[in-house]
Formats: structure tokens, C-alpha cells, sequence
């Protein structure tokens, strides 16, 4: 198994930085330029939430992405450690938005659960989330 | 990364390049000043030379649309990448603004 460890601050510039991160991870792979495309495009909108909601947009606290490859499967963890999700169920369903203000679109998971063959979400008020999201490079 | 030009009532918007939460507040400022500042009737955004969008674009998108309806001025989307077409398709957005060629 081969695997990585990321660690950003939680701010905006950091979000590009990731994704270009997890997709070279998994190009080593050679998975379609879709599949590539997909991983991008999750992982930004994992760590974009990371960003925006677990430090209340503070970019104080870090965002710890593990990746690893098993079998041609990326499994990626988006961790934060800030304040956490009230309720997981209404932060998943589509359109949802804490932020109604700031022209959120409230898709978010709704994209990272269609881009991915699987997403789990873990939550811990005051302690952080933890993102888990599974893709075959194939 | 924002083009834009007006040709016979149609105000063209050209984005290029990658559009997240990082790019998405000062392109938000720079797309509503063109369209404060120019007389059209349809607004057409062409997606053609993004290389990378999340949702953060579909709710930059949903946005101009509101404002543009409450102004009854008419949004098309136009030639999305790849990749932003399947952002765009999961968001459901095409159900209220159409995609042209």
C-alpha cells in the first residue's frame, strides 16, 4: 500500500494546492483523465468546507489529508479540527447551507458523494470532521 | 480570467482558468461591476476555457441569475468544459438556465 500525508493551513490559497496534490497521488496510477477530474473536484470541495466552516473562515487552524492506494482504490481522509457538524444528515442533503449570505451553493457533499464511489462523514462537536472518501482508479 | 465584450444586446462573460472559493470573491466584484456598468438584454457566460470549477461556481452562477431575473434579463450558459458540464449537470442548474453551443 502506498500512502501520503498532507498538511495545510485552513485558507482559501490551500484549496488549489490539495486537489493538484491528491490528483498527482493517484496519477501515479494511470486512471482516466475523469477519474482524475473527479478526485479534483471532490477534494476541493472537501477542504473548501474545511476551509470555510470548521475555523468560522479564521485561517487558524490545519487541514490533514491522508491519502493511500490499495488494490487501484485512492482512499482519501479530510480531516479538520475545528468546531464540528451539528447535524450531518441536514449538512449532506442537497442545497443546504450555513452560509445562505455568501452565495454558497449548498452542494458541496452532494458532489463529493457523486464524483466518488464512496463518502462517510464523521463529526465531533468541538473537535472536528473527518471526511472519508473512496475512488477506483480504473 | 474575466473577459467580456457586448455585441447586439448580448453581453458575453468569459471565464478562464480555475474557479474556486480562492478566485470566486474578487470575480464575484469584477462580473457584477460589467454588468452594473453595460446596457444588454441577455447575458451569455462562457465556460469553454475553465479548466477547473467546484460548487463554489454554481453558487457564483446562481447568484448573476437571480440578479439578472430580478432585472428581467435573460442568463445562458455557454460551451462549460468537460469537467464544470459535470458539475453543473449534478447541481441541477441547467433546469432553470439553459446551455448553449
Amino acid at each position: 500500500m502506498d500512502k501520503m500525508t498532507l498538511i495545510v493551513k485552513a485558507e482559501a490559497s490551500n484549496e488549489s494546492f490539495a486537489r493538484t496534490v491528491i490528483a498527482a497521488f493517484a496519477a501515479r496510477e494511470n486512471p482516466t483523465v475523469n477519474i482524475i477530474s473527479d478526485i479534483k473536484t471532490a477534494i476541493s470541495e472537501a477542504v473548501t468546507n474545511a476551509v470555510i466552516h470548521a475555523y468560522n473562515g479564521n485561517n487558524c487552524g490545519e487541514i490533514c489529508i491522508k491519502a493511500s492506494i490499495e488494490d487501484r482504490i485512492l482512499k482519501v481522509e479530510v480531516t479538520d479540527y475545528g468546531k464540528g457538524i451539528v447535524d450531518i444528515i441536514e449538512a449532506m442533503s442537497d442545497f443546504y447551507t450555513t452560509l445562505p449570505g455568501e452565495e454558497r451553493s449548498g452542494l458541496g457533499f452532494t458532489i463529493m458523494g457523486s464524483f466518488m464511489d464512496s463518502l462517510d462523514v464523521k463529526s465531533v462537536l468541538g473537535e472536528g470532521t473527518t471526511v472519508s472518501m473512496t475512488k477506483r482508479l480504473t | 480570467m474575466l473577459e467580456h465584450k457586448l455585441f447586439r444586446g448580448s453581453l458575453y462573460l468569459k471565464l478562464t482558468g480555475e474557479l474556486d472559493h480562492a478566485v470566486a470573491p474578487p470575480l464575484k466584484s469584477r462580473i457584477d461591476a460589467i454588468l452594473n456598468s453595460n446596457a444588454y438584454e441577455r447575458v451569455i457566460i462562457d465556460m469553454s476555457g475553465l479548466s477547473f470549477m467546484d460548487s463554489t461556481g454554481v453558487g457564483l452562477i446562481m447568484g448573476r441569475y437571480k440578479l439578472l431575473k430580478s432585472k428581467n434579463k435573460l442568463l445562458s450558459i455557454r460551451a462549460p468544459s468537460p469537467q464544470a458540464d459535470k458539475v453543473l449537470q449534478v447541481s441541477g442548474i441547467y433546469t432553470i438556465i439553459p446551455k448553449i453551443q
